[in-house]
């Protein structure tokens, strides 16, 4: 990825603009304009094929460039903008001609002309687009120059003739096709904290328009907005280049909240974190169970230690230990050892009521920083009980799967002794705990046939070729040994990346359903009366692949339309790397860790021998 | 310095705001809530947003519970699990800290109202792994029984 920003010119504005090739394209033919110094910037997306595509991106990006330069102080701007893009489709039209490997070739563009920290001019040839982000609503600012949009906006086609309709990637202008163009263009007034985006087809075509309008709202700086933007449209797919322009106006002369927790309030936090040791000793750290081996001092330095040190990185947003890799290793290293729930859930309020006294002291000193570095330290409370939340979960689900088992083998053993009790099979005693984690077995030879004539039956009874894609995967989930990995693949067939919306998403979860509902009638008409163990069997088969598979594509929804949990998974991977180089603690806490394990079982109340590991080793 | 009761209604008059954008982003949040109308999944969010300025006035903590207890009982008949409500609840408090920072932005009272409502969001959480944590071990004692042949 290459990028282009520097310290703007303009007062109250930051820009930052970055570009990539993609995941398919062997060259990139975007092009870009990032100059603070005159306000110009704008993204150009080149076609024509066999390299000309660049050529034409950038030979408009040069003339646009040098227009505005020479100009920008001697002509009316909006005049300008059309000059200079009508000069860049001269330019373009004329290097056409010139090469027989050139005809053809031509370029969108988006052009941003912003005049003060209050207007911008916007003109666009093509569908290369520009977003306005205002008080967290996205608005595009730009049409389409496109045969389908132009017909859609007479009314020739509808919106839903639109999207499928042949023509629908073909432009009704771009700079090269002719001398001359007609450029559209726009006076935007500005206001503080407005971002607009300027775009190619590569990112909107890869990226909801949810998506670019969280990671467009987000708190962060416009360099780290462009290359989220940048992954997203490469986690969509990537089929195109893609080049993004985030320019934020009207910025406040007073630091945003975000920056002023990464400097002033983590910087607060760490200096006052002996207040945090105290407080966690009067507390009772020591004395919890957990710690109950340490010497108090010991307690103090690994427990509270580390949980003040993940915060302060968390707070400056630093990729070290976090908190929630602090939780998950303080619950996992805890219950694996056969650790009761209550002394988590203290040693948990203890740091909770430390934390509290340390923004008390913040409070005293300066009232509205206090307030700032409250929420952010209540955010990473919740952080850590949401970690917490998710190992107590893991390990409900598990359970869930053991009784879900032993229910079946007791009910089995019950059929096969004959005996009736009048209770009919339900598919849902515990599944909403078995999610995807669960693990599946294969269908038993019996068990087979009975899918088998199901999934003939269902396939008969349904129409919709929708329904019959999920009847074959349910069915194949349910007769194999499915790996989680082979039911996300499943999903992610299922689901495709660039369909989140409603309109796609809830008619998939309907056609599961469908599916799901036409194999069950298909089992349990098999044979009249009640079902038979290998009927149950098969139900059971069913249920967990349905399941599995609705998990899976949930899963995806929210992977998709949340890229900053993506962001946070990254971020716990990465911490999860480097935990192998914090390295100069790690000798330290060997000698603990042998000690604590060495001496003392919590759950046996003895002194045993060396056991499992606890904390910060997973 | 605003009282309980001032966040309160400060957070009803931005209700039907918080409602409109969580109605229109409900597939991100909530696949149960993505298959239902949009009249539904407004009575739905609007009940948890209902709830959450009546914590905000009282710091009830039985009140808020008890509607946590109910809430996870609902949901996991939506097929939710309890990691998914944690995350439902969160996001949904997320989306209105959001609102409150962009609507109000500049207003004394902005401060205040983001460290409540991020308190409220580290209490949702607190109370579902505690009731998680009791779950599991009910479902501890179960297994037990069923392994020893008792009936569960």
């Amino acid at each position: 990825m290459s990028a282009g920003g520097r310290p703007a010119a303009q007062p109250g504005v930051r820009v930052h603009g970055a570009t990539h090739v993609g995941s398919v394209r062997e060259a990139n033919e975007d092009a870009m304009i990032v100059d603070p110094a005159h306000g110009l910037y704008a993204v150009f997306d080149g076609m024509g094929g066999a390299m000309a595509g660049d050529v034409a991106s950038q030979k408009a990006r040069d003339v646009v460039k040098e227009y505005v330069r020479a100009r920008r102080s001697q002509m009316e701007p909006r005049a300008m903008i059309d000059a200079a893009l009508n000069a860049a489709s001269a330019a373009v039209h004329a290097e056409a001609l010139s090469r027989r490997d050139r005809r053809g070739m031509g370029t969108t563009a988006v052009v941003a002309l912003v005049l003060d920290p209050r207007r911008m001019l916007v003109g666009h040839v093509g569908d290369s687009r520009a977003y306005l982000l205002r008080e967290g609503r996205l608005t595009q600012l730009t049409r389409d120059h496109t045969v389908v949009a132009e017909l859609l906006a007479q009314n020739a086609i509808s919106p839903e003739e639109a999207e499928v309709h042949a023509y629908r990637s073909v432009l009704s202008r771009n700079l090269g096709a002719r001398p001359e163009t007609r450029v559209d263009i726009a006076e935007i007034a500005l206001q503080r904290g407005d971002r607009v985006l300027l775009c190619s087809d590569g990112l909107y075509g890869f990226t909801s328009t949810e998506a670019i309008q969280q990671l467009l709202g987000s708190t962060d700086a416009p360099e780290q907005v462009a290359k989220d933007l940048i992954e997203a449209a490469l986690r969509g797919g990537g089929g195109d280049n893609v080049t993004v322009v985030v320019i934020e106006a009207g910025v406040a002369t007073v630091p945003r909240t975000t920056q002023l927790v990464r400097t002033t309030g983590s910087i607060s936090w760490w200096a006052r974190r002996e207040r945090f040791f105290e407080a966690a000793r009067a507390a009772g750290l020591a004395t919890n169970p957990i710690c109950a081996v340490l010497s108090p001092g010991e307690a103090v330095e690994i427990v509270a230690g580390n949980f003040v040190e993940a915060l302060f990185h968390d707070l400056e947003k630093a990729t070290t230990v976090n908190v929630w890799t602090y939780a998950e290793n303080l619950a996992h290293g805890w219950l694996d050892r056969g650790g009761g729930w209550a002394p988590l859930r203290l040693l948990l309020d203890i740091l909770h009521h430390s934390c509290t006294q340390v923004v008390a002291d913040v409070r005293r000193d300066d009232a509205e920083l206090a307030l700032i570095v409250e929420a952010a330290v209540t955010r990473e409370l919740t952080v850590c009980e949401m970690a917490v939340g998710g190992v107590l979960g893991e390990r409900l689900r598990a359970i869930e799967a053991e009784l879900v088992k032993l229910y079946g083998e007791r009910q089995a053993a019950s059929e096969a002794r004959r005996v009736d009790t009048g209770k009919p099979f339900l598919d849902q005693p515990t599944m909403p705990f078995l999610r995807k984690e669960a693990t599946s077995e294969a269908a038993s030879p019996e068990v087979r046939p009975v899918l088998d004539a199901a999934l003939r039956a269902a396939m008969q009874r349904e129409r919709d070729p929708a329904v019959h894609d999920l009847l074959t995967r349910l069915h194949g989930l349910a007769c194999e040994a499915a790996p989680t990995a082979a039911v996300t693949v499943a999903a992610r067939d299922l689901f495709g990346v660039r369909a989140l919306e409603e309109r796609a998403i809830a008619p998939l979860f309907d056609a599961l359903d469908r599916a799901r509902r036409a194999l069950i009638g298909a089992i349990h008409s098999s044979q009249g009366g009640a079902a038979t163990p290998v009927q149950v069997a098969a139900l059971r088969q069913l249920a967990l692949a349905a399941h599995r598979l609705a998990a899976s594509i949930s899963g995806l929804v929210v992977e998709a339309a949340q890229p900053g949990s993506d962001k946070l998974r990254e971020a716990v991977k990465q911490t999860s790397a480097l935990r192998g180089q914090v390295g100069k603690n790690e000798a330290r806490l060997a000698e603990l860790e042998r000690k604590f394990a060495t001496v003392y079982d919590p759950m046996a109340g003895k002194l045993v021998d060396p056991g499992s590991s606890w904390g910060g080793s997973r | 310095m605003a009282t309980p009761a001032d966040h309160a209604a400060t957070l009803e008059s931005l209700r039907p705001v918080a409602l409109a954008r969580l109605v229109e982003i409900r597939g991100s949040l909530d696949h149960a809530l993505a298959r239902v109308t949009e009249a539904e999944a407004r009575e739905h969010f609007d009940a948890v947003l209902r709830h959450t300025q009546a914590y905000v006035a009282t710091w009830d903590w039985r009140l808020h519970r008890s509607f946590l207890q109910s809430y996870i009982a609902l949901r996991a008949g939506d097929g939710m699990s309890s990691d998914d409500v944690i995350h439902v609840l969160v996001a949904v408090g997320d989306v209105v800290i959001d609102l409150v920072r962009n609507q109000l932005g500049g207003k004394p009272i902005v401060h205040e109202l983001v460290v409540a409502l991020a308190k409220v969001n580290a209490h949702t959480v607190r109370g579902v792994i505690d009731l998680v944590a009791e779950e599991l071990e009910r479902r501890r004692a179960q297994r037990d029984q069923l392994l020893r042949g008792g009936a569960p």
